[in-house]
């Protein structure tokens, strides 16, 4: 892993696209601000796993269960609705 | 002429899709970024939720939903600059939420993930999933069967906000 000291107001460029900047340091928070280009994704890890994990339970559904829950939504479901 | 093809997929067994129900992910899905091109699949017993199943690998797919028929609350996605990616989303252009349903601790029952919601771009059918910082979204939402009896709920509707560009 690269490591690298920046002060306050000092960048970090990686590539042409990406700059990483120091905006504040205060406590134990380091407040920084990231330029990239709109296609590259730029998230909190914590989110962005918590997420992916999601996605992975997601992809073990079962037919079934969906088919179960589409089931009651049909059976409920009050003619008036179809106004929409 | 539309370009029919049967797949083999691990959740609906063997479907036909045609070419027209393809949905583009530049980025894939968080986790899943390898797989670029889905299916896009609506069969009438699984309404009102539709299936993702990948083009590239049948056996990994997504049953999703717009959450707003089981929710009692409205639910507002903002959409900023970045976010607007690959989706190509101008001011005014329609856009269609969807979230990921999970199975829930209780067999029979599912839960919707409203923090990582995705964006369809009707126009060029391009989706790409949104991660949501909000902690008052959660990741397991369980759906309420009663939401859609309530007439209110129809005074929700989805919204989704696109912030323009810097404000000055």
């Amino acid at each position: 892993m690269l490591i690298l000291t920046r002060k306050l107001g000092e960048n970090i460029r990686i590539g042409d696209k990406i700059r990483i900047i120091v905006l504040d340091i205060k406590g134990g928070q380091v407040k920084l601000g990231i330029d990239a280009p709109p296609n590259v994704a730029v998230h909190r890890e914590e989110i962005y796993e918590r997420i992916r994990e999601e996605n992975r339970r997601a992809s073990g559904i079962s037919a079934k269960a969906i088919r179960e829950v589409a089931h009651i939504f049909h059976r409920g479901r009050p003619p008036s609705r179809a106004s929409d | 002429m539309r370009a029919k093809m049967k797949i083999q997929s691990r959740q609906l067994g063997e479907i036909e899709v045609d070419e027209e129900s393809i949905v583009k992910l530049p980025e894939g899905l968080v986790g899943f970024e390898d797989q670029k091109r889905f299916f896009l699949i609506r069969r009438d017993e699984y309404l009102p939720f539709h299936w993702l199943i990948s083009a590239q690998d049948p056996d990994v797919g997504f049953a999703v939903v717009d959450p707003e028929i089981f929710l009692s609350e409205p639910y507002t996605v903002v959409l900023n600059e970045a976010d607007r990616g690959d989706l190509d989303l101008q001011e005014g252009d329609p856009v269609h939420v969807l979230v990921i349903a999970s199975p829930a601790e209780n067999p029979g029952q599912i839960t919707l993930n409203l923090k990582g919601p995705l964006l369809l771009n009707p126009r060029n059918r391009v989706i790409r999933q949104l991660l949501v910082y909000s902690s008052k979204l959660p990741l397991r939402q369980p759906i309420d069967t009663a939401a859609y009896w309530n007439p209110r709920v129809s005074e929700h509707r989805t919204q989704v906000r696109i912030l323009g560009r810097k404000a000055a």
